[in-house]
C-alpha cells in the first residue's frame, strides 16, 4: 500500500464513518422533535390541572384506593424522623407508610423506635419477593398507618421487594429515601386510576431537582432554582426528560422507564412479575420493561401513564464525581436491561415496544455515546485530510448546537404555558441560559461518563460470564 | 452549503431567542400585575359580598374585568352554602357570569370544555343544566361525558338512569371509580331508580356497582336488594353485596352473610371476613379460625384480622 | 370587640370570612400558613384562631397541636374550618384540643354565631376564673 492508497483509503474510511454518526445524530434530533410535538398535543388535549379529587375529597365521596407508601431507608438516623412525618402528612385520604430500614450501620432504626413509639406485630407477608432475611415488624403507637420492616441489609431493589410484600393496599408508591414528595402528590398521580378500567398497573409523575430549594422537616418550603451550574444544567435534563421525553412516550403507550424516585404500581402486578430485580444498578427502567414484556407475553391488557404535574422533588449531584457515578450507573442499568431483555427488539410481539422503543433505547444508549464521540473525533479529522471544508465542518456544529439548545427551549415553554412551576421571571432566563451553556462542556462531560458507564458494564459482563446468569421468562 | 446551514442555525438561533424573550417578558408583565389582580379579586369578592346583603339595589361593579369577576364569585360559591350562597348563585346569573364558560363549551379542546363543565356546575342555573346536558348526549369524548354527568348528578339534572347509563356506553365498559362516584351521589337523591334498575337484566360489572352505590345511602330499606345479591352467580356482585352489608351496618344481614365464609371464590371469602369483623359477628370465630388456614393468602389475613377484632381478642 | 386569627392560605375565603367577623366589630390578623399563623399568636395571643387544615409549610392539625403545647397559647379557643370532613379528622382535631370544627362549604352567618359563642363562653370562662 503506498502513500496515497493509505490517503484514500483513510479518507473513504473518515467519509463513511461521518456519514453514519449524522445519521446517528439526525436520527436522534428527528426522534426529540417528534416527542416535543407529540407532548405538545397531549398538553394541548389536557385539562388544565384542576383539584377535581381533592373536591371530591371534601365532597366525602370515599373514591381513592389506599396507598402504600414504600420507603427504603440505609444510614438515615439524622434525617429519618423527619422524612417519615412528611409522608405521614402527605395530604390523601388512606396511605400508609412502610419504612424499610436496609440493614442500616447507624441508629436508624433506634431512632424510628423512639420518636414513632415502635411495638413489634405480627403482620404477615402476603409475598417474600427479598432474598434477605427480615428481623421484625414494627407498627407505632402515634400513627396507626405506620409500619416499620427490619431488615438485613441488600440493595434498594430487596429493600423496596420487601416493603412490597408487607403492603396489603391496592396500590403502591415506591420512593427513594431522599425523595420529597409533593403534598398533593399522591393525589395527583392516583387520578389515572380514577378513570381506570382495571387495565393500569403504573403511573409515574414528572421530577424536578431540589437544589436550591428550600428544605425544611422533610417537605419543600419555597421552590427556587439552584445556584450551582452543575445543578441548573439537570434541571434543564430533568424538564426535556419529563416533559418531553415522557409526556410523548406515555402518549403513544411505550413509557418505558418510572423513576425509582417516584413510581405508583398496582401491587398485585409487582408481585405477579416478582418486584424489582436486585441484580442490576437499573432496577427501575428494568422493571418497566418486564412489566410490558410479562403482560404482552401473557395476554394481559395493561396501561401504563404519566402525570406531568409534580409530584416528587430530588437531590441532583453537584459535583463531577457524583454527576459521574450516576450517569455512569443509568448508562449500565440501561446496557443491563436491553441485555436481559434482548429478545424483545425487533420481535413483533412486543409491539411498539419490541419494534419501536427498543430499537431507540439501542439507538440512544448503545450507539448513540459511542457515534458522538466519533463524532467530535472524525470532524477535526476529516478536516485534516482535506475531505471536509472548515466551514462547512463548523456550519454543521453550530446547527448541531443550536438544535439541541431549541429542544430545550422548546419544552421550557412547555413548561411555563402549562405548569408554570418556575418561580420568577429572572430564574426562567437563567434555565434559558442553562440551556444554551449546557452544550459547551456540559454535555461532552456528560458523553465521557457515559462512555465509563459502558465499560463498566463490559467489565462487569466478562466478570460474570463463568456464573450463568437466570434467563427471564 | 455551509452558507444555507449557518443561516439555518441563525435562524433557530434567532428563534429561540425570539421565544426566550417573549416568556420572559410575559412572565415579568404577570409578576408586575400579580398585586393589581389580587387587588381586583378582592374587590370583585368583596363586591359581591356586599351586594349579597343590599338585597340587589346596587349593581355589579361595572369597572372590574369579567374574569376577575368570574373568579372571585366561582371561589365563593365553592366556599359557602346556604341562603346567601342561593343569593350569590342568583346575583352571577344576572350578570350572566357564566355565559363564557356556556361558550367554551362548544370550543373543539376538550381540555377547554373540560374546563367549562367545572364552571358551569358551580353555577348550575337551568341554562347551565341545558348546557351539560348536550355535552352528556353528543360529547364526542366519553371523559367528557363522565364528567358532565358528574356535574349533572350533583345538580340534579340528570336524564333517566336507563339513558344515563346508555350514553355513558356501560352496558359495553366496565365501570371506572368515577362512574362508581357518579351512582353513588345519584344513589343519594334517587334510590327508587337505581332499585328499579337492579330489578332488571344487567352485567354483573353494573349490577355490582349499583349495589355499591345503592349502599353508599345507607339505607335500611335496600337489605333485601342486598341479601339477592348476596345469591347471585357472579361473584362480583356476591362481593357487592359483602360490601354493602358492611357499609349499611345492620345486624339483621347475619343469617346470610354468614355462610359466605364458605364461599367458593376467595375474594368474596375475603370480603366476608371483613364484614364479620366490622359488624362484630362472634358467631363467625369458628369459620373464621378455619379461614386462618385457607389456601389464598388474603383470606388468611383478614380471617386473622377479623379474629382479633371482633369481641373477646384473638384466641 | 376581639382579636381573630385566621389561618388560610385561601385569600378569597380570608375575604369572606373577614367580612363577616369584622361586621360584628373584630378586628382581624390573616397568615397565609401555619407557621405564620403560629408566630402571630404567641405575639398577639389572640382570643380565637381560625384554623385551615390543609396549608403549605406547616398544616393545621400540626399548628393545633403546637399551639396547645406552648404555655400561653394552650389557652386560646381554636376553631377548624376545613374541607375535611371525615370521621377521623373531626375526632382527631377535637382530640387535640380543637374546641370547634366547621367544614367547608359553610354558612358564613352560622360561621360568625358560632364565633361569637366561642368568644362568649371564654370570657364568662375567664371572668369566673
Amino acid at each position: 500500500m503506498n502513500g496515497e492508497d493509505a490517503f484514500y483509503f483513510a479518507a473513504e474510511a473518515v467519509f463513511w464513518l461521518s456519514l453514519a454518526c449524522f445519521v446517528i445524530v439526525v436520527i436522534r434530533n428527528l426522534v426529540s422533535v417528534i416527542q416535543l410535538a407529540v407532548a405538545s398535543w397531549a398538553f394541548w388535549n389536557r385539562p388544565r390541572p384542576t383539584a377535581r379529587l381533592i373536591d371530591l375529597w371534601s365532597k366525602g365521596v370515599d373514591l381513592a384506593p389506599p396507598i402504600s407508601v414504600i420507603a427504603p431507608a440505609y444510614n438515615e438516623e439524622l434525617s429519618i424522623t423527619q422524612s417519615v412525618k412528611a409522608l405521614l402528612a402527605l395530604e390523601y385520604p388512606e396511605h400508609e407508610v412502610i419504612v424499610v430500614n436496609d440493614g442500616s450501620k447507624d441508629a436508624t432504626i433506634d431512632v424510628l423506635k423512639r420518636d414513632f413509639e415502635l411495638v413489634p406485630i405480627d403482620r404477615p407477608q402476603v409475598a417474600a419477593l427479598q432474598v434477605t432475611r427480615i428481623l421484625a415488624i414494627y407498627r407505632s403507637r402515634t400513627h396507626r398507618n405506620l409500619i416499620v420492616v427490619d431488615k438485613e441489609n441488600g440493595r434498594k431493589a430487596d429493600a423496596v421487594n420487601a416493603g412490597i410484600g408487607f403492603a396489603q393496599t391496592p396500590l403502591v408508591c415506591v420512593i427513594d429515601a431522599d425523595s420529597i414528595i409533593e403534598s398533593d402528590g399522591l393525589l395527583r398521580a392516583v387520578e389515572p386510576y380514577m378513570l381506570d378500567d382495571g387495565s393500569l398497573v403504573a403511573v409515574g409523575g414528572a421530577i424536578r431537582v431540589v437544589n436550591g430549594c428550600e428544605v425544611r422537616g422533610g417537605s419543600l418550603r419555597k421552590i427556587a432554582i439552584p445556584r450551582e451550574w452543575l445543578a441548573r444544567f439537570q434541571v434543564v435534563e430533568y424538564l426535556r426528560a419529563f416533559l418531553t421525553a415522557r409526556v410523548a412516550n406515555a402518549e403513544l403507550d411505550s413509557l418505558l422507564l418510572i423513576s425509582g424516585a417516584f413510581g405508583l404500581f398496582r401491587r398485585s402486578m409487582l408481585v405477579e412479575i416478582g418486584g424489582y430485580r436486585h441484580d442490576t444498578v437499573g432496577e427501575d427502567l428494568e422493571l418497566v420493561v418486564r412489566i410490558h414484556r410479562h403482560c404482552r407475553e401473557n395476554n394481559i391488557p395493561y396501561k401504563i401513564e404519566f402525570v406531568p404535574e409534580i409530584v416528587c422533588w430530588t437531590e441532583a449531584p453537584i459535583s463531577l464525581a457524583g454527576l459521574r457515578n450516576q450517569r455512569a450507573r443509568w448508562q449500565q442499568g440501561a446496557l443491563e436491561t436491553l441485555g436481559t431483555h434482548r429478545k424483545m427488539l425487533f420481535n413483533p410481539r412486543y409491539g411498539r415496544i419490541g419494534m419501536l422503543m427498543m430499537p431507540l433505547l439501542v439507538i440512544e444508549d448503545v450507539i448513540g455515546p459511542p457515534a458522538e464521540l466519533i463524532g467530535y473525533l472524525i470532524i477535526p479529522a476529516a478536516w485534516a485530510l482535506g475531505i471536509l471544508s472548515p466551514e462547512l465542518a463548523l456550519a454543521f456544529l453550530a446547527l448541531t448546537f443550536v438544535f439541541g439548545t431549541a429542544l430545550s427551549i422548546g419544552t421550557l415553554a412547555l413548561e411555563e404555558t402549562q405548569l408554570r412551576r418556575t418561580p420568577t421571571a429572572a430564574d426562567l432566563a437563567s434555565i434559558a441560559v442553562a440551556a444554551i451553556v449546557e452544550n459547551f462542556g456540559y454535555r461532552q462531560v456528560n458523553l465521557v461518563f457515559r462512555l465509563a458507564g459502558i465499560k463498566r458494564y463490559l467489565r462487569r459482563e466478562t466478570g460474570w460470564s463463568a456464573v450463568p446468569r437466570v434467563g427471564f421468562n | 452549503m455551509a452558507a444555507l446551514v449557518y443561516e439555518l442555525s441563525f435562524l433557530f438561533l434567532a428563534g429561540m431567542l425570539a421565544l426566550i424573550t417573549v416568556l420572559v417578558v410575559r412572565r415579568w408583565q404577570d409578576e408586575k400585575n400579580r398585586g393589581a389582580r389580587e387587588r381586583m379579586r378582592h374587590r370583585a369578592a368583596r363586591a359581591y359580598l356586599a351586594r349579597i346583603e343590599g338585597g340587589g339595589e346596587s349593581a355589579a361593579p361595572a369597572d372590574l374585568p369579567p374574569a376577575a369577576k368570574l373568579e372571585a364569585v366561582s371561589h365563593l360559591l365553592r366556599l359557602m352554602r346556604g341562603t346567601e350562597r342561593d343569593r350569590l348563585l342568583a346575583l352571577a346569573d344576572e350578570d350572566r357570569l357564566f355565559d363564557p364558560a356556556i361558550a367554551a363549551s362548544n370550543s373543539s379542546r376538550p381540555a377547554r370544555r373540560s374546563e367549562a363543565i367545572l364552571t358551569l356546575e358551580q353555577f348550575g342555573s337551568p341554562r347551565c343544566v341545558q348546557t351539560l346536558q348536550v355535552l352528556l348526549a353528543n360529547d364526542a369524548s366519553m371523559t367528557i361525558k363522565l364528567e358532565a354527568a358528574a356535574a349533572l348528578a350533583r345538580l340534579g339534572g340528570l336524564p333517566p338512569l336507563r339513558d344515563t347509563i346508555s350514553l355513558l356506553a356501560l352496558e359495553a365498559n366496565r365501570p371506572t371509580r368515577l362512574h362508581v362516584a357518579l351512582f353513588a351521589s345519584l344513589a343519594a337523591t334517587h334510590p327508587e331508580q337505581i332499585r328499579q334498575l337492579l330489578s332488571e337484566e344487567i352485567t354483573p360489572p353494573l349490577r355490582a356497582m349499583l349495589i355499591d352505590a345503592l349502599s353508599s345511602s345507607g339505607d335500611l330499606a335496600d337489605l333485601g336488594d342486598f341479601e339477592r345479591a348476596a345469591a347471585d352467580e357472579e361473584p362480583e356482585v356476591r362481593s357487592a353485596a359483602l360490601r354493602a352489608a358492611r357499609r349499611v351496618g345492620d345486624p339483621r344481614c347475619e343469617a346470610w352473610v354468614l355462610p359466605m365464609l364458605t364461599d367458593p371464590v376467595d375474594f368474596v371469602r375475603v370480603q366476608a371476613a371483613q364484614t364479620v369483623a366490622k359488624l362484630g359477628f362472634t358467631r363467625a370465630r369458628p369459620k373464621l379460625k378455619q379461614l386462618t388456614t385457607d389456601e389464598s393468602v388474603w383470606v388468611r389475613i383478614r380471617a386473622g384480622e377479623a379474629l382479633s377484632l371482633l369481641p373477646g381478642g384473638a384466641s | 370587640m376581639a382579636v381573630i386569627l385566621l389561618a388560610d392560605d385561601d385569600d378569597i375565603l380570608a375575604e369572606l370570612v373577614r367580612h363577616h367577623l369584622e361586621r360584628n366589630g373584630h378586628q382581624m390578623l390573616l397568615a397565609g400558613d401555619g407557621e405564620a399563623a403560629l408566630q402571630l399568636a404567641q405575639e398577639h395571643l389572640p382570643d380565637l384562631v381560625i384554623l385551615d387544615a390543609m396549608m403549605p409549610i406547616q398544616g393545621g392539625i400540626e399548628t393545633l397541636r403546637l399551639l396547645r403545647e406552648g404555655d400561653r397559647t394552650a389557652q386560646i379557643p381554636v376553631m377548624m374550618l376545613t374541607s375535611r370532613k371525615s370521621e377521623d379528622d373531626v375526632v382527631g382535631a377535637l382530640k387535640l384540643g380543637a374546641n370547634e370544627y366547621v367544614t367547608k362549604p359553610f354558612r358564613p352567618q352560622e360561621l360568625a354565631a358560632r364565633v361569637e359563642a366561642l368568644l362568649r363562653f371564654r370570657r364568662s370562662d375567664n371572668a369566673s376564673s
